[in-house]
């Protein structure tokens, strides 16, 4: 014994645990082409180069490598096989400076091609506003919705449908396989009349959801509609969107027009690992609910993650890139980002302080299902050197930190109109302008500017523009910025 | 700090994009490198994308420099494979000399070894017995 390991190889190899010796390979081959004293140069190389060298002799060895497993599940760091996150580092190593300096993590989260765990299944409640503006033809594209959700479920899947207003109404009781016709006509007699009390609605929505009993064996779900301000309920809302996201349940709070509060929708997904939509026209809602309903189906679970930070090390955002671009709602390290099935990056950007040359712990991550059986671990290392000059930096990390920059530009922006800060918000609205044609988003760039130009004297936007600009930025597909 | 070339904001360096206009921070102007050979009066002009590796080729490993000066008398002058390369950092360029055998001077400063320098426009690099002028054009 007395082998020396990193518990950072197969990250410095930028592969899974569960590569193939072919797939090891290639990685090396790749990395060698970047790493080499003939394509870069200077003592970095020669640092970075060490350390490839040092995970390949390990890694290309299959005995070497199984013991290296071992030593890794000996510290708990070696996952189930089930997923894993790829991490990328904005630069492979940073100057010693004497100011705090930025450095990018980006963490694709995706499950292992052959994993072995069965999707599992639903346990859906759809909790529906029926509050008097959703009277007419917006209940009746809502409720043809919602029928569709209920015909398209496997004979496993659970559903339950809620409606509210000044208070909540349980329409169809959480059971699996509803009869369609009995269903129907329920859903038939449903009337808009009344207030909107959003809270009543979540709560009970997650009361039905809670009869499933052991949520550990599905996707618990929360399809949540309105189309107006609840009445001075919002913190009890995030507050149960917190408690549903602790118990596995992730809420998708969709708002219909644009009359509703898209910050509330917003940290009510944030706090339970779901996402906000925003639906212009009722026409779309149909399609709406089957896509997010689709999304589901396949799911193996719902996800948290967790981020425990080296010595002095600060993380000054954590952002998801998918399916959209959100903040993430940190609390004690921990937070919660809902059932997926395909993968999801996450960017984390960090402050690193004055650190002396060397190797320095920066994160230890942990991504994993809620009942902590499938759990993937790692370290990233954070190397000083002198010397280390012109590094490129990946073309992905470029492209994540590019939306997450147009999209804290239109968070300040939003707090700034917030604050009453009219001449602040109006010119960090041409920024956004600026970068949103860049980004050959000509529309929203365009809408932009002209919000921007009524804003310092209304003090607001337009209802629509609100709606477009939020839920316009985060779905950017943007391009790198052209080299050279 | 870094200060935006858009709005002026200070950013933190090795910072992407700038926090407060969304700028890219590492985004790079186009810029040309002019190099005039004072010893045999070639020049030649090229772009400045990450770095330039002056040198000479070497065909049994299949290296090349950006810059070849094997038929421009690159043997007989002592130049190195890898002798010297130019690099941008943000706005800044860099000379840094690879360990060559006959060692780079920068106005006649000798350069250590793997320790980068900032260069102006119209200085002067010699690299063993080949003397340039390097001209920057933004
Ligand atoms: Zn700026």
């Amino acid at each position: 014994m007395g082998e020396e390991f990193r518990p950072d190889y197969y990250q410095l190899l930028e592969v899974s645990p569960f590569a193939s010796q072919e797939e090891i390979e290639s990685a090396y081959r790749r990395l060698v082409k970047e790493y080499h004293p003939d394509v870069l140069r200077a003592f970095k190389t020669a640092f970075l180069f060490r350390q490839l060298q040092e995970a390949y002799e390990v890694l290309r060895d299959p005995e070497r490598r199984r013991r290296y497993d071992e030593w890794l599940r000996a510290k708990g760091l070696y996952p189930e096989k089930a997923f894993w996150a790829n991490v990328l580092l904005s630069q492979r190593a940073l100057r010693p400076l004497p100011e705090p300096q930025a450095w990018y993590v980006l963490f694709t989260i995706h499950a292992e091609k052959d994993h072995a765990i069965p999707p599992k299944p639903l346990n859906l409640c759809l909790v529906i506003d029926t509050s008097t503006s959703m009277k007419g033809p917006k209940l009746e594209s809502a409720l043809k919705a919602s029928e569709l959700v209920l015909r398209n479920l496997k004979e496993e899947d659970a559903l339950a449908l809620v409606t509210f207003n000044d208070r909540a109404t349980v329409i169809l009781p959480l059971a699996r396989r509803h009869d369609p016709r009995k269903a129907s006509s329920l859903l038939r007699k449903v009337k808009a009349e009344g207030g909107t009390e959003m809270s009543y609605g979540i709560s009970s929505g997650l009361a039905e959801l809670l009869k499933a009993g052991n949520l550990w064996e599905s996707i618990n779900y929360m399809l949540l509609l309105t189309d107006g301000e609840t009445y001075g309920d919002e913190e009890e809302c995030v507050r149960l969107a917190r408690e549903a996201g602790a118990k596995g349940i992730s809420i998708a709070a969709v708002g219909l027009g644009t009359d509703w509060n898209e910050e509330l929708m917003e940290a009510i997904a944030q706090a339970s690992g779901g996402v906000s939509l925003y639906i212009p026209h009722h026409k779309e809602l149909p399609k709406t609910f089957q896509e997010r309903v689709g999304a589901l189906m396949g799911a193996v679970s719902a996800f948290k993650g967790k981020l425990e930070l080296g010595e002095g090390i600060n993380l000054k955002g954590l952002f998801r890139l998918d399916p959209q671009v959100s903040r993430v709602a940190m609390e004690g390290g921990t937070f919660f980002l809902g059932p997926f099935s395909g993968s999801i990056r996450l960017l984390a950007e960090l402050v690193i302080p004055p650190l002396p040359a060397g190797h320095h712990p920066a994160l230890r991550w942990e991504f994993g299902d809620l009942k902590g059986e499938l759990a993937a671990r790692g370290e990233v290392y954070l190397t000083i050197a002198e010397g280390v000059e012109g590094e490129r930096i990946p073309k992905e990390i470029l492209a994540a930190a590019g939306q997450v920059a147009i999209f804290k530009l239109r968070e300040k922006a939003w707090k700034e109109i917030r604050g009453g800060e009219r001449g602040k918000a109006s010119q960090r609205l041409l920024f956004l302008a600026k970068q949103l044609e860049k980004a050959g988003e000509k529309d929203l760039a365009l809408l932009a500017k002209e919000e921007a130009k009524f804003l310092p004297a209304t003090g607001d936007l337009s209802a629509e523009g609100r709606k477009r600009l939020y839920y316009g930025t985060r779905l950017l597909a943007l391009k790198p910025p052209e080299e050279g | 700090m870094i200060r935006c070339p858009a709005c002026g904001a200070e950013n933190l360096p090795n910072s992407l994009f700038c926090e407060e206009c969304g700028e890219p921070l590492i985004h790079e102007e186009k810029l040309m490198v002019k190099l005039v050979s004072l010893t045999e009066g070639w020049k030649i002009e090229m772009p400045l994308e990450g770095e330039v590796i002056i040198g000479r080729a070497d065909p049994a490993t299949g290296f090349k420099p950006h810059l070849d000066l094997s038929d421009k008398g690159g043997v007989e002058k002592g130049v190195s494979r890898r002798h010297l390369r130019l690099f941008r950092q943000g706005n800044k360029v860099y000379v840094e000399d690879l360990g060559s055998s006959n060692g780079s001077f920068i106005n006649n400063r000798r350069l250590l070894p793997f320790s980068p320098e900032p260069l102006a426009s119209g200085d002067e690099v010699r690299l063993g017995g080949e003397i340039l002028k390097i001209y920057l054009e933004g």
